[in-house]
């Protein structure tokens, strides 16, 4: 299912800008939303949500623009959607909280929504702790319930939003398995900034900074748009001069220093050109288009 | 909308919004149904053990019930959850709001049913009357309530205005019967003013600012956006 | 840890406390609007007594020309603020540490340097000052409306700051040590419902009603011993034959229950804090 955004804006209040002309065409599969904290990302998620309204521009699920509230109301029934900030009830139990958002998403078989209900509780590892008060909960196990209610109702888009912040690495890594194993009938639009979940999932991804898009396309477009500004710089120990973001620095053994930079080392320096990872390419694009005034969502 | 009416449905919209709102106006019923009884037992005057009571059904539980409307309308731990569901977040909220007023509904009739079968002189009107006493006040309240939550993105405060307003019309009542316009506000008219002309009028201009109070908030529940800012700091 | 960090904790959380509360909008649009409503019930009387006024001739008096009294206008203001304005401020401080428990900022803040009480006293003095500044704001506005009618500033002005301090302040100190604290131990719309039924049975409950209450004791935080026994000034429904030293006893009663409300609260939060 395809979602085509276009010349979308959002102004909280008249004056902040979260969303400037966006155009955007996510297809089938993952697809990955990159930015800075501030970039629009959260805006954008919200309105593919239905949750907030966009001040001007379209957008289409599936080639039918989403316009009224009856069409917002139609997308959400085949949406799955993980806020950034995964609200609970604390006193109900996983398998309560689930039942109960099975029921509001119309789901109102009773005994094919328990038994689907069961079901996510063993995908998402939560079957034996399923009767315990969220309130108990870890902040990964939150968000395993968080992704078992946006599945319910086996949906068709799947929003995510900065999925795997505040886990540990072992839960990101099964976090991540799990969306790649979620996309291969769906679209699944992962927003996020941390770049390595992206790598990681993702062969599409867009990346947005001061409420645009500043670039969409593959990631072999984005490294090869990137490759010709990656530099690895060795010195005695100081800082290497130019203009470039540093992206690390490695002791070397004999000593010294070693610098990986993204933009253009001062003539002089020993640089050589480095093959550019999707980090790389990232830290590129916003040197390109440097991020204005943080525009915060809602 | 015939999702909400499930049994299970029912069950977790109570546990969500929290028991213990549910609890609050029987609490207080039973809290003015004990003061009475002891100061029956110190034999008080019955115009005094009468004023208690209606204290109770016309005052004390409208109020807990506006107070506890305040609530729904102004918390949801899972607001974004529920704005990306195809239930529309604002019929869940009145749906609430309907339950709690429902079941406050019940204390009040459970109650006046008792006094008017045991203790006909406690009840200050009969006949539609016994209705009118709380139904009024009650649809009032729970409707500002509500509605201030929402205007102010803060519960606390907007149970400030509802409290001083209560509070306000309980020590100024000859001044609320005494105007045109403050007639129609007044809280406590079977209490106060039972006898008075104005009596009727009162009840159900209550009654219809209650409903356009609760009718705003179903309208401005459409604003997402508003809500999203949540509470200022 | 020594009473000069103490201090500085205090210093701290006072100042947070203020700057998050006055930027409050509701705080203000709840206080404006009190204001508003007591300036209204005020103004059918006190504007009157400002300027002087004929009595109406009722009740077989002859008509007569009553001469200004600002004092009188000024202490009716004082009054009609007393009966209510507590109560609003009482209410709208109940959510103020529940709300740093819901956000979890009270974690941030127990891993701090501090004790809890110190904290607290820092928290209820801030939040009670930046709640009373609109109340100043808009009380002294009607002090200088009064000022510029009459022209009697060293009358008018002096006697709305003691009435203020008298009156309202300590009145404030009392329902906001309890609003602060109490909240912990009590869901937040609880509390403000006992609250308000509290204020109207120990406050405002005319004895006439022939239900049992404190309201003829010092406990009476609507301000009828200072306003009796310091300005000798009626209060509206109770005669308490109040004498100077009752009228400050009360002030003090008043404010000294309210920090122990918070203090007792301090040391019922170190406790628990040891508990863990």
């Amino acid at each position: 299912m395809n979602v085509t955004i276009e010349n979308l804006t959002k102004v909280y209040g008249g004056k902040v800008h979260a969303l400037n002309g966006v155009n955007l065409t996510i297809p089938n599969g993952m697809f990955g939303l990159l930015g800075p904290n501030g970039a629009g990302k959260t805006t954008l998620m919200r309105i593919l949500a239905g949750i907030l309204h966009p001040t001007s521009g379209t957008v289409r699920v599936g080639g039918r623009e989403v316009k009224s509230e009856r069409d917002r109301t139609e997308v959400k029934r085949i949406l799955g959607y993980l806020p950034q900030e995964l609200g609970m009830y604390p006193d109900l139990s996983a398998r309560e909280f689930l039942d109960y958002m099975a029921i509001l998403k119309g789901l109102d078989e009773t005994k094919a929504r328990r038994a689907r209900v069961e079901w996510l509780l063993e995908t998402v590892a939560l079957k034996d702790v399923a009767n315990r008060k969220l309130k108990t909960y870890s902040g990964g196990m939150k968000r395993r319930v968080g992704i078992a209610q946006a599945l319910l109702n086996d949906p068709k888009l799947l929003i995510v939003d900065e999925p795997t912040a505040g886990l540990d690495p072992e839960e990101r890594i099964r976090f991540r398995n799990l969306l790649s194993e979620l996309a291969g009938n769906r679209t699944v639009l992962l927003s996020t900034h941390i770049v390595e979940d992206i790598a990681q999932t993702c062969q599409q991804l867009a990346a947005m900074t001061s409420g645009r898009v500043v670039f969409s396309g593959t990631i072999i477009e984005l490294l090869a748009q990137t490759r010709g500004h990656v530099w690895l710089v060795a010195t005695p120990g100081q800082k290497p001069e130019g203009d470039f973001t540093m992206v690390a620095a490695t002791p070397l053994a004999g000593g010294g220093m070693q610098y990986r930079v993204v933009g253009q080392p001062a003539q002089g320096m020993q640089a050589t050109p480095a093959e550019p990872t999707l980090e790389d390419g990232y830290v590129w694009l916003m040197r390109e288009h440097r991020a204005a005034p943080s525009l915060a969502a809602v | 909308m015939s999702r909400f009416l499930r049994r299970e449905a029912l069950r977790y919209e109570v546990r969500v919004v929290g028991p213990w709102l549910f609890v609050l106006p029987l609490f207080v019923a039973v809290l003015f149904a004990i003061a009475a009884g002891m100061m029956a037992f110190k034999q008080a005057q019955h115009s005094d053990i009468s004023n208690m009571l209606m204290a109770g059904i016309e005052g004390a539980v409208p109020l807990v019930v506006g107070i506890a409307c305040a609530a729904i309308a102004s918390r949801e731990p899972a607001l974004e959850l529920q704005l990306a569901l195809p239930a529309q977040y604002r019929v869940t909220v009145l749906w609430r709001l309907v339950l709690l007023l429902a079941w406050a509904a019940l204390i009040e009739i459970a109650g006046v049913a008792v006094l008017a079968l045991a203790f006909p002189w406690a009840l200050h009107r009969a006949g539609s009357g016994y209705l009118l006493t709380w139904l009024a006040p009650l649809l009032w309240c729970g409707g500002i309530g509500a509605l201030l939550a929402l205007l102010l993105r803060n519960r606390a405060a907007a149970i400030a205005l509802l409290g001083v307003a209560w509070v306000f019309e309980l020590v100024f009542h000859g001044l609320m019967a005494s105007y045109g316009w403050t007639q129609a506000l007044d809280l406590f008219a079977t209490m106060f003013s039972a006898a008075a002309s104005f009596w009727l009028a009162n009840r159900l201009e209550l009654i219809g600012l209650g409903v356009l109070f609760l009718l705003a908030t179903w309208f401005y529940l459409r604003n997402t956006e508003w809500r999203l800012r949540g509470e200022d700091a | 840890m020594s009473s000069m960090s103490q201090l500085a904790v205090v210093a701290g959380a006072f100042r947070y406390e203020y700057r998050m509360q006055i930027r409050r909008v509701s705080v203000w649009v709840v206080l404006g609007l009190l204001c508003l409503l007591i300036f209204g019930i005020w103004s059918l009387g006190g504007n009157a007594e400002l300027h002087g006024y004929f009595t109406s001739g009722r009740e077989g008096i002859p008509v007569h020309w009553v001469p200004p009294d600002p004092r009188s206008a000024v202490l009716d203001w004082v009054q009609f603020l007393g009966l209510f304005v507590p109560l609003g401020i009482g209410l709208v401080l109940a959510d103020r540490l529940a709300r740093d428990k819901r956000t979890r900022v009270d974690e941030l803040l127990d891993t701090a340097e501090g004790s809890p009480s110190a904290r607290l006293t820092g928290k209820f003095l801030g939040s009670t000052l930046a709640t009373l500044t609109p109340l100043l704001i808009m009380y002294f506005a009607l002090v200088a409306y009064m000022v510029q009618q009459t022209g009697q500033f060293t009358t008018i002005v002096p006697l709305a700051v003691a009435g203020f301090a008298a009156v309202l302040l300590p009145a404030a100190l009392f329902v906001a040590g309890f609003s602060v604290t109490l909240p912990l131990i009590l869901r937040v719309p609880v509390y403000q419902f006992l609250f308000t039924g509290y204020w109207f049975w120990a406050n405002l409950m005319s004895p006439k009603i022939g239900i049992p209450s404190i309201v003829g004791t010092m406990l009476n935080a609507a301000g009828p011993w200072a306003q009796e026994g310091i300005f000798n000034y009626n209060w509206t429904f109770l005669r308490l034959n109040a004498t100077p030293a009752q009228g400050y006893l009360s002030i003090a009663l008043l404010s000294g229950l309210g920090l122990a409300a918070v203090l007792g609260m301090g040391v019922y939060l170190r406790w628990q804090h040891a508990r863990r």
